[in-house]
């Protein structure tokens, strides 16, 4: 009798043991303290070395913001580059009848210098379409530019579309070349082309295509 | 009621699926696709449970889930049917909530499509009659309507090596993800043939030491316990009369004939 009470208790203290594994609260209060703790340690080191860097003077401020606010992740390379070795990911071949295509070329009439990028005249709120194929990174609102679509091209350039009105696709949405990004706000858009942080022409930008 | 969240369990595959699609901007595909496969567990669970059957885990692998479950192997027909196919009507029912959605405009129409096209491509892959995928309970349990276990056992095995041949075919191309699944697949072939005799031998001694509800009687005239077929209870002729099949059972395994 002595043996089966033994190892019943041997067997209690195992499934014990195997629930203070367990980082809930109701198994270890303890435990459960020291891990929300340590997270919350972690976020405060984070703010504290980013306010370090931040003043160790204006040009480190400049390339935090850039680094932060500004600079996307490139998906396109990275899926390029699992595509190259791997495959396609996930497929993507879907018919998608929402995502029209326009028929008709872009139509520029005049193009200057605007800031980084360009300003383009074109006819009062004619269709604007993607000149490249790529993924959306960005829609709203940016200083200078107005209403911007930011399309990461699949050759790596960001273009931006700025002035755009009534923009009938989603963020991180797979477009197509020549799909409707949307409409110009005015008489005007603005084109602004990005390679690693060089900015380049529309017509040097054609030339890649 | 059981906690459900907690027998969800992430492969570590999943976990790299998740980081390289998330690099890679896929969003709201993977999402989309691991809320469709957590769907269809769900439908197998609550069918699950319905029935009573223990649940041990749920896995959640890159393109699929695998539950893992304490079922007895003479579990009716009527009810592995039932269970097999209530993770694909689980879909359709999420598929008929995001037509809604995206009827009354609550869903970008981008969003639905790629819903669409993965509900149907994950529900039409399950369909397939290869060992681990609903398919082959269904097309098993068919299989075992008509034919004694053994017998069906091993053409389900054989069926599921022709189907699994011409999907990889099918899938040739050098593709990282398919490849993963059609190793996964063979994976699981090999190993329930590695496990026959042992589901084999559970399916006779759990007809001997339990009382299931059988819906059919039939006689033979031979004493072979391979004849033996699921939802059907069996006597055996010897001399004048019939013997119930479990003294045919005890002669096996009192006799220690496999053990």
């Amino acid at each position: 009798m002595d043996q089966i009470e033994y190892e019943k208790q041997r067997l209690k203290q195992k499934h014990s043991l195997k629930r203070s594994e367990n980082s809930d609260y109701e198994a270890n209060p303890k435990n459960y303290y020291s891990k929300v703790f340590t997270k919350i340690l972690i976020g405060a080191i984070f703010v504290l070395a980013s306010a370090i860097y931040i003043n160790f003077g204006e040009e480190f401020r400049t390339t935090y913001k850039k680094i932060v606010f500004e600079d996307n992740l490139s998906f396109t390379t990275m899926n390029q580059l699992y595509q190259k070795y791997f495959g396609e990911l996930i497929p993507l071949d879907i018919q998608n009848p929402s995502q029209m295509v326009g028929k008709e070329k872009n139509n520029f009439l005049n193009m200057e210098k605007y800031l980084d990028g360009q300003k383009v005249s074109v006819s009062q709120n004619s269709i604007i379409q993607a000149l490249n194929s790529g993924i959306v990174v960005y829609i709203g609102p940016k200083d200078n530019y107005e209403n911007v679509v930011i399309v990461q091209g699949i050759d790596g350039v960001d273009i931006w579309y700025g002035n755009i009105d009534n923009t009938s696709m989603s963020l991180y949405d797979y477009i197509d070349k020549n799909s409707i990004i949307g409409n110009a706000k005015s008489d005007y858009i603005y084109l602004l082309f990005n390679k690693d942080g060089q900015y380049l022409e529309y017509d040097q930008y054609m030339e890649t295509l | 009621m059981i906690n459900i969240w907690k027998l969800f369990k992430l492969d570590p595959w999943t976990y790299g699926l998740l980081l390289i699609a998330f690099l890679c901007g896929f969003f709201k595909q993977i999402l989309l696709i691991l809320l469709i496969v957590v769907i269809h567990e769900l439908g197998h669970i609550i069918m699950l449970n319905k029935y009573e059957i223990e649940i041990i885990s749920v896995k959640l692998y890159p393109f699929g889930g695998i539950t893992k479950v304490n079922k007895d192997i003479n579990t009716p027909l009527k009810k592995e049917i039932i269970i097999a196919i209530s993770g694909v009507i689980a879909q359709c029912f999420l598929w008929g909530i995001f037509y809604l959605l995206h009827h009354y405009g609550y869903l970008y129409s981008q969003t639905y499509f790629i819903f669409k096209q993965y509900n149907i491509t994950i529900m039409l892959f399950n369909l397939l009659p290869m060992v681990p995928l609903d398919g082959s309970i269904i097309f098993r349990s068919i299989l075992e309507k008509i034919f004694a276990y053994e017998k069906a056992y091993k053409w389900y095995f054989i069926f599921s090596f022709i189907t699994l041949f011409f999907f990889s075919c099918y899938n040739i191309a050098w593709n990282l993800n398919n490849y993963l699944i059609l190793f996964f697949l063979l994976f699981q072939l090999i190993l329930g043939l590695k496990h026959r005799k042992f589901y084999i031998q559970k399916f006779y001694l759990e007809r001997y030491l339990k009382e299931f509800p059988y819906t059919r009687i039939k006689n033979h005239e031979e004493e072979i316990v391979s004849v033996l077929k699921k939802d059907t209870l069996h006597f055996f002729k010897k001399g004048e009369k019939y013997r119930h099949e479990r003294e045919l059972l005890r002669e096996k395994f009192d006799n220690h004939t496999y053990f």
